[in-house]
């Protein structure tokens, strides 16, 4: 099906990778997060959302990811974001402040690391 | 009066039935003959007695005269008259007479008599010829008159003229024997000729109703031919055909000849000639009208006198009738009426069998139309128009098919495709085709993939049917456009400097020849403003021309064409088929990357979540088109998108909301967004009061209004220009 985002979930394990392209607003956020939030049940540690290729985000989108990180710290996993400095929901994050409370790095492998740390 | 008038006129020549050709060989040789024994005669019998020497020139002249009559009357130039001939014949008796008188005496010239009764009867018709011999005998008996001397000369008399009468009687008899008999044969024969004569006008008269020709002629045509022929062949005055009508009530005129046009006249069953020929199904002749009542509304006009209708059947129903009328009075026969029944009987398998094909044409192209988009979607941003012309008359429908459907992401997929084949199976294919389009979009963006979807889809549904398509999808953002094709013509591109392109493609095969084929993708641009078409091979398929120039001339009629996409589908089907729908069905479809452009945009959408792409899409296109700085449309975008977000939760799905934004010179952007929805406190956990925070922050200025009828979100920003 064409959706206006796609997700793509990577293998389970302990840090599962979930990657989000497209466009995520009101109409499929809700979709998007339960897909998320059941994809994480397979992952021991914790789950990465690859955003490199989301060209939108928005209010919406920012209340799925706090949605979705307080689904996870009830069943004590982490989430993580992998947002590139160039990406244009950068600032769509930073206003939002997530940084505070969900990790947002700049690559895939730098959030994995977060989310392996944050056992350590 | 009249009836005596026509007993005279019926007897106008006396002589109608004598032999006047024989008559005109046989008196002047009989006159001829005469003349010879009157020259033989005179030496022993002189005509002295009565009046002395004066009687030979008498006598004379009487011989000279008929020397006379008969070079006159031997003239072959100038055939004698019936008359001339009766008065030789009368002049002739009448001299023999003066010779008996002349010469007081009788027997030799008795013979004499005898000729000119032959004459005589020769030229008069043996009916006629008694009062000749009553004369002849008058004459004859002159002798009795001037010699009473001899008393035996009565009795000599008597005995002589009882011998010519017998004779006279005799010879008239046998004389009207022959003739009889000859005109007998002639009579037959001459009956014989014409019945042959009548035979074969009757054949070709046939001939004229059932040629197979006709057959290959449209219905309106061919009832119009029918009729004109059917009138020739029976020398009418006018003739037309009813049908009736769906309840079988009423006939209406379908065609007529030699009748001012009968649109619209309608005979109620029962009604006139042909509302009783239908009603009772049998043929009807009416020989001398006098009064209207029996004439249609049709024939009321025309000073008709004479009618003959035929109901016309199929398999026992009656469809109609085909009536003919005469001005005159006139008796119809059976054979008139038997060829009009031939005619009826050919007309109602034309109409029936032409009946037939209408309707499954009709169904056809029902269904056609059925399948094919009843409306464009309107997309900001991208021009859509569409034609679908089915084929000229007598051409069956073919699977011409088109269809558009909106990508959530802002892209726009169209397809285009041609099943091979007509009628109905290829319609029903064609929807077949077109709903699995809609589905497989559903699932694949990627033009070949739908192609390869539908290539087994056509392999497993219709085995052995082909269909040519092409899949084309439009990113109007960036004008990127991707495409695939299956044995169909080429997208044509008009670009806004006037250029008209093929867009490149590599030969491929048709849908359903290779199940297991491949279809490649291509790349193109559609640049602002610029159009693509896509068409049916009807557009550029010509019999007398290779396809080579077809394409050519689509490219000159493209590259002259208007930019808009209705324009260009006008243009390029007024170039391209000047004389109307051709043989084959041609299916059109533009479409436009067309810039959204202008200092203000106006958006009125349905409180659907589904539509903020949309309108993200069409913002951001705007702001591009407007050189807006690519980093501050970006935040525009964003703003406006919150404040959609907003009026459609306010809304609760129940009713529309607007977006009016508007672009100053000084590069003021002003967004306004209203719903007509009653206000909600931002819920603590939700997005509201984070997407307000998030406009402010986006925007330099947001005012929030709130009235009885909706809220009024409206934001400014001053943005900067892009390079």
């Amino acid at each position: 099906m064409i959706r206006l985002a796609e997700l793509e979930l990577g293998e389970p394990g302990d840090v599962r990778i979930a990657r989000l392209r497209g466009e995520l607003d009101l109409s499929n956020a809700a979709d998007v997060a339960d897909a998320l939030a059941s994809a994480a049940e397979d992952a021991s540690l914790g789950l990465v959302v690859d955003m490199a290729e989301l060209r939108h985000l928005d209010s919406a989108g920012v209340r799925l990811l706090f949605d979705l990180r307080r689904r996870l710290v009830r069943t004590r996993r982490q989430l993580a974001l992998a947002v590139p400095p160039e990406s244009r929901i950068r600032e769509v994050l930073d206003m939002a402040a997530v940084a505070q409370t969900v990790p947002v790095e700049p690559s895939v492998e730098a959030a994995v690391s977060a989310v392996r740390a944050a056992y350590r | 009066m009249p009836a005596l008038r026509r007993a005279f006129a019926r007897e106008s020549d006396p002589y109608a039935g004598a032999d006047l050709g024989a008559a005109r060989r046989l008196v002047p040789l009989l006159v001829v003959l005469s003349t010879l024994l009157a020259l033989a005669f005179l030496p022993m019998m002189p005509p002295t007695q009565a009046i002395g020497d004066a009687g030979w020139a008498i006598a004379a002249a009487l011989l000279v005269a008929q020397l006379v009559a008969v070079r006159r009357l031997a003239r072959p130039e100038h055939p004698a008259t019936p008359n001339a001939l009766l008065a030789v014949a009368y002049g002739g008796v009448a001299g023999v007479a003066l010779l008996e008188w002349l010469a007081q005496a009788h027997s030799p010239y008795m013979l004499l008599f005898m000729l000119w009764l032959g004459a005589g009867v020769g030229v008069h018709p043996p009916r006629r010829a008694a009062p000749f011999i009553v004369a002849v005998l008058v004459a004859g008996s002159f002798p009795l008159l001037y010699s009473p001397a001899d008393p035996d000369a009565p009795r000599d008399i008597a005995a002589t003229s009882l011998l010519w009468l017998a004779m006279g009687i005799v010879l008239m008899l046998l004389i009207a024997s022959v003739r009889t008999q000859r005109l007998r044969l002639r009579t037959d024969e001459r009956s014989a000729v014409m019945r042959a004569e009548k035979a074969a006008r009757r054949v070709r008269s046939l001939e004229q109703v059932t040629d197979v020709a006709l057959a290959q002629l449209p219905l309106d045509d061919l009832l119009a031919e029918l009729l004109s022929r059917i009138g020739a062949v029976l020398e009418l005055d006018s003739a037309a055909i009813f049908l009736t009508d769906e309840d079988g009530e009423a006939l209406a005129v379908r065609a007529t000849h030699g009748l001012p046009d009968g649109a619209g006249i309608r005979v109620r069953l029962g009604e006139g000639c042909a509302g009783r020929a239908a009603k009772e199904r049998r043929a009807l002749r009416l020989d001398d009208i006098q009064t209207t009542d029996d004439l249609d509304p049709l024939f009321r006009t025309t000073e008709i006198r004479a009618l003959l209708a035929v109901p016309l059947a199929v398999e026992g129903r009656v469809i109609g009738v085909v009536q003919v009328g005469a001005r005159h009075q006139r008796r119809f026969s059976d054979d008139d009426e038997r060829l009009l029944q031939l005619a009826a009987d050919r007309i109602s398998q034309a109409i029936d069998r032409t009946r037939l094909n209408e309707r499954a044409h009709q169904v056809a192209e029902t269904l056609q139309r059925a399948l094919l988009p009843d409306r464009l979607p309107e997309i900001p941003g991208v021009g859509l128009a569409a034609r679908y012309l089915p084929g000229g008359p007598g051409t069956d429908v073919g699977g011409d098919w088109y269809d558009v459907v909106p990508l959530i992401d802002g892209r726009v997929m169209a397809v285009m495709g041609d099943v091979v084949g007509r009628g109905i199976p290829a319609a029903a294919l064609m929807g077949q085709l077109r709903n699995a389009f809609r589905v497989y979009v559903q699932e694949h963006d990627e033009p070949a993939e739908i192609l390869d979807r539908m290539n087994v889809l056509l392999d497993q549904v219709s085995p052995g049917q082909m269909a040519t398509a092409v899949v084309l999808v439009l990113d109007p953002t960036g004008g990127r456009l991707c495409f695939a094709a299956a044995g169909h013509p080429p997208p044509v591109v008009l670009s806004p400097d006037g250029g008209a392109t093929f867009l490149e493609t590599t030969p491929s095969v048709p849908l359903g020849v290779l199940p297991y084929g491949r279809y490649r993708v291509f790349e193109g641009e559609l640049e602002p403003g610029a159009a693509v078409l896509l068409y049916t091979d009807g557009l550029v398929e010509r019999r007398d021309l290779p396809l080579s120039a077809g394409l050519e001339s689509l490219r000159t009629a493209v590259a002259f064409a208007p930019l808009d996409p209705d324009a260009l589908c006008e243009h390029v089907l007024a170039s391209m088929l000047p004389d109307g729908p051709p043989g084959d069905d041609v299916a059109l479809f533009a479409l436009r990357n067309a810039p959204i452009e202008g200092p203000r945009l106006r958006l009125e959408l349905p409180a659907d979540p589904n539509e903020l792409a949309g309108v993200r899409h069409t913002i951001e296109r705007w702001l591009e088109a407007a050189n807006v700085e690519e980093r501050d449309a970006y935040r525009v975008t964003l703003a406006t998108n919150e404040a959609c977000m907003n009026a459609i939760e306010h809304a609760h799905g129940r009713s529309d909301f607007e977006v009016d934004a508007a672009i100053s010179d000084e590069f003021e952007v002003d967004v306004s967004v209203r719903d007509r929805g009653s206000w909600r406190e931002p819920r603590e956990t939700g997005g509201g009061g984070r997407g307000l925070e998030m406009m402010r922050e986006l925007m330099d200025a947001v005012e929030v209004t709130q009235g009885a009828d909706g809220t009024t979100v409206r934001m400014r920003r001053s943005v900067e220009r892009g390079t």
